[in-house]
């Protein structure tokens, strides 16, 4: 026996050590963007185990690892070497991957509240609970999503609610996370995501940081980075920041501002780059038109703005000198002055990356407008490392959310409900009646939540609210508005795999299948899209979202709903086997039998996104890919191309010959981008004298989110036990208040009590707290503000006034 | 039993990098593997996956080494023991 444990160690240690290796190999020597070995890279060999490949379940990166199975269970997790992406790479949360599955308090059976309890029920009675409430009232039954969806999940649940129930109230958790970066693109370029790819970390010779804890947030990409800095490459990191952070450790400037001062910061590097004459005037005469927000000055602003010329662009930034700004920024004149010039020299090439720091904010679709702006302007567009792009905190916020449309206004593929002419596209690929899709705009997320949490009879039209993927009751701003004032004689059905905040005042816990307990599609930040197949399955009772969706639908056509129906009859989810017979995919028993829900679902959709270019490949090219970046074209070989760089005629078979760049879904449709002033606009809240401070929240490294799965790896808990307040020496001085003391955090909204922590993890400026939000037995959330930018309706996580009272030591 | 491999990436300093790996020679649950430029792939085999954590915590902060990525990990099934124990 202990000869055998003994070569089963030897195993195991050779294949970790053949992993580490090969690793190691390819990371000294490759470059990122280098075509990969033929043949494929060999996995390590372990006894018993099976391998198969999946994107990470956490965050927009979208790394791939491989996950080894044995008798039915994740036993292993390796980095996948065969990604472009990470390399073999992974992060404290990518390895502890495997570890979110076995929780020991994971949902199981359905639970219905009675008498205040949640008690156990049938899958039978759950179905049918939800197909009554929303067949006696459809108008009034709204779904809340996510950008951890998979693709088939978000697309079932939009053709249902809205090809289905004539009703747009869906939303997702993405409206927390990047809608201003999507409003920022299409405002900018008319039509949504990044042209561009990670590649430019492996080709830019300066990197900006924009409000982005780069280090901790998305730390694979971060490494990726550094790993040339210790090459020895001459590159430049710049962290643009309102507090020192892990990335900050790493950067060769750290550039400390003040909230809300990004928005001048942008206009300063513009009028440096045009008082300094280094306007890439050709470019910009070829490719793009000055945009203003409003008529004239003083109007509000609006999305899609006005023209203008480039003298009045001109004039608009001509205050933000870097005199004039360094008044209101924090930043001296000689920081603003090295990013003007850096700006003005053609020979670098700039990168400019950001995540919540620029789209949780009340101005969040200036700011991207802004960013855009600079980079066109300047000329610094366009060639590999050269560029802006926004990053993702979810792992498909892009392909289920922008893509699949899930948004409250929007439809498969970018189209609008409430445009006629795209609507009827729309409503001719799911063969539904004309006129079927109702042109009323959804509810937004703080919309839907407040509709929910308002009585009936006060204008409360919500009143059954399904969640799928996301844990509201955590991650909602001003929580005590949005969420805690729920009314008893409303319904909140909740599909999860862990009990949650949101469980906590849920009248139907739905047990959930996640990750590799079902087949999935997600969609990265760099228009990646991933696939992967079921490696074991869901414990107890757990089902897949998407099963659950369906199983609704198909209630609902049984007691009648017409909705339900296609032009021909057929359910909304009518799906056939090889032979044309109908497989009844609403019964979990014939869920995972003849045919791949996940596939029909995925090809149904996938003409959807040839309409505007963003062609994502078939599901079968998928699952031989580690994910391909849209669009996908086919070669005249028969194989399918990914591609890299968007609207460059070298990389994009869409822009026309001869034209080298064409922005092909311009606003104006004239081929060009927009760029945009937007002025300093402060926010809503300010630190005053009743609370004098900046309240600041956002992640830690170790845990993802709202911590539901992160919270459940023992190791991942113990490195970071529990939320803490980051508070700045100065501050803590004045208070009296050391680190380890309880101290107390109030805003208008609330108060709570924290633990403070001065120079630990980040560090604070004087004036300036910042608090985690991943810890569900401390919500922030109870206390911040749910303002939202006016374009994106996405709320301000990052700025509201605050004081800290210590409470003892 | 926790077994990861790891990419271990020593500082520019000769003399500090070679402090970091004889430490990491002469710590019990390390094998050492090949070297190339600034790394070397180590592989740790702890009780579980905290310890394993642990031992990580420890290398990274040692004088000499530049950053720890870790690229595999197997456990055993008393593992989700620990893990259930503890979550
Ligand atoms: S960087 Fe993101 S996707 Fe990559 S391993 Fe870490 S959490 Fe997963």
């Amino acid at each position: 026996m202990r000869v055998l444990e003994s070569t089963r160690r030897q195993f195991i240690r050779s294949a970790a050590m053949s992993a580490a290796a090969s690793v190691m190999t390819a990371r000294s020597a490759v470059p990122a963007d280098a075509p990969k070995p033929p043949g494929g890279i060999e996995l390590p060999v372990l006894p018993g185990v099976a391998w198969d490949k999946a994107p990470c379940r956490f965050c927009g990166t979208g790394c791939h690892v491989q996950v080894g199975v044995k008798d039915g269970r994740v036993v292993a997790i390796t980095g996948d070497r065969q990604a472009e992406v990470n390399k073999g790479l992974l992060c404290v949360k990518g390895y502890h991957v495997g570890h979110i599955l076995y929780g020991p308090d994971r949902l199981t059976k359905p639970m219905l509240r009675k008498n205040g309890k949640l008690e156990p029920i049938t899958w039978d009675e759950a179905i049918e609970t939800i197909a009554k409430r929303i067949h006696a009232s459809p108008q009034s039954f709204a779904f809340y999503g996510s950008g951890q969806w998979t693709v088939p999940e978000g697309y079932a649940a939009n053709k249902f609610i809205k090809g289905g129930l004539s009703n747009n109230h869906i939303d997702p958790n993405a409206r927390l996370c990047m809608a201003s970066a999507v409003t920022g693109y299409i405002s900018t370029y008319g039509v949504d995501e990044p042209y561009n790819c990670y590649d430019d970390l492996d080709h830019c010779d300066v990197l900006i940081l924009w409000g982005n804890n780069f280090a901790e947030m998305h730390p694979v990409l971060f490494s990726r980075f550094i790993d040339r800095k210790l090459k020895g490459d001459k590159i430049t990191l710049i962290d643009l920041t309102t507090r020192h952070t892990r990335t900050s450790e790493r950067a060769d400037h750290v550039l400390v501002f003040q909230p809300q001062s990004d928005l001048s910061i942008a206009n300063c590097i513009a009028q440096q780059v045009i008082a300094s004459n280094a306007v890439a005037t050709d470019f910009v005469d070829k490719h793009c038109t000055f945009r203003k927000p409003w008529k004239k000055a003083g109007d509000p602003q609006t999305l899609m703005g006005e023209p203008c010329t480039f003298d009045e662009y001109k004039q608009y930034v001509a205050e933000y000198t870097p005199e004039a700004v360094a008044k209101t920024s924090g930043l001296s004149v000689e920081q603003l002055q090295l990013l003007g010039k850096l700006f003005a020299d053609k020979t670098k090439r700039i990168s400019s990356l950001w995540c919540m720091g620029m789209n949780q904010h009340t101005q969040g679709t200036a700011i991207n407008n802004l960013v855009h702006a600079i980079h066109l302007l300047s000329g610094h567009w366009g060639r590999p490392g050269d560029g802006p792009q926004s990053l993702t905190g979810q792992p498909s916020a892009c392909g289920t959310v922008r893509e699949v449309g899930t948004l409250s206004h929007s439809l498969p593929g970018d189209l609008r409900v409430d445009k006629p002419d795209q609507a009827a596209k729309a409503e001719k690929l799911w063969n539904l009646p004309p006129g079927r899709i109702n042109p009323k705009i959804g509810y937004h997320t703080v919309q839907m939540w407040e509709k929910f949490c308002t009585p009936t009879d006060q204008g409360g039209d919500i009143d059954t609210l399904w969640v799928q993927v996301t844990n509201p009751g955590q991650s909602l701003p001003n929580l005590p508005k949005l969420f805690e004032k729920k009314p008893a004689n409303k319904f909140l059905i909740v599909s999860d795999v862990y009990p949650t905040a949101t469980t906590e005042l849920a009248d139907l816990v739905l047990p959930s299948a996640m990750w590799v307990e079902k087949n999935g599609v997600f969609g990265n930040s760099e228009r990646r899209t991933q696939q992967w197949f079921k490696m074991v399955n869901p414990p107890g009772e757990a089902r897949d979202d998407c099963w659950q969706t369906i199983a609704v639908a198909r209630k609902l056509f049984d007691l009648g709903h017409p909705g339900m129906k296609d032009k021909d009859d057929k359910f909304l989810f009518h799906m056939t086997d090889s032979k044309g017979t109908e497989v009844p995919v609403w019964k979990w028993e014939s869920y995972y039998g003849t045919v791949n829900v996940d596939e029909k679902l995925y090809d149904e959709y996938r003409p959807f996104t040839q309409i505007k270019h963003k062609d994502v490949a078939p599901y079968t090219e998928l699952t031989k890919a580690r994910g391909l970046r849209w669009p996908v074209v086919k070669q005249p070989d028969g194989t399918w191309k990914e591609t890299r760089y968007r609207f460059l005629e070298e990389y994009d078979s869409n822009v026309a010959k001869g034209k080298g760049v064409q922005f092909y879904h311009s606003v104006a449709g004239d081929d060009k981008a927009f760029i945009w002033f937007r002025p300093y606009v402060p926010p809503p809240e300010m630190p005053d004298k009743d609370y004098p401070l900046w309240l600041d929240t956002g992640r830690v490294l170790e845990h993802w989110h709202t911590g539901t799965m992160t919270r459940r790896v023992p190791t991942l808990k113990r490195a970071m036990p529990a939320a803490y307040v980051e508070v700045s020496r100065d501050d803590a001085t004045a208070l009296g208040v050391k680190t380890g003391d309880k101290v107390r955090l109030e805003t208008r909204r609330g108060s709570l009590e924290f633990t403070a922590w001065i120079d630990g993890r980040g560090r604070c400026p004087k004036g300036h707290v910042f608090v985690p939000f991943f810890d569900e037995t401390k919500l922030i959330n109870k206390l911040t503000l749910e303002a939202h930018c006016p374009f994106s309706k996405e709320p301000d996580y990052k700025k509201c006034a605050v004081r800290l009272v210590k409470v003892s030591a | 039993m926790h077994t990861s491999g790891w990419v271990v990436t020593f500082v520019d300093d000769p003399a500090l990098a070679r402090g970091a790996q004889l430490e990491l020679a002469s710590a019990g649950p390390f094998t050492l593997g090949e070297s190339l430029g600034c790394r070397r792939a180590v592989t740790l085999e702890a009780s579980d996956p905290q310890t394993a954590h642990d031992w990580h915590e420890w290398v990274q902060a040692l004088p000499g080494i530049e950053g720890v990525e870790v690229v595999f990990v197997h456990w055993d099934d008393c593992d989700h023991e620990v893990a259930h124990a503890g979550a």
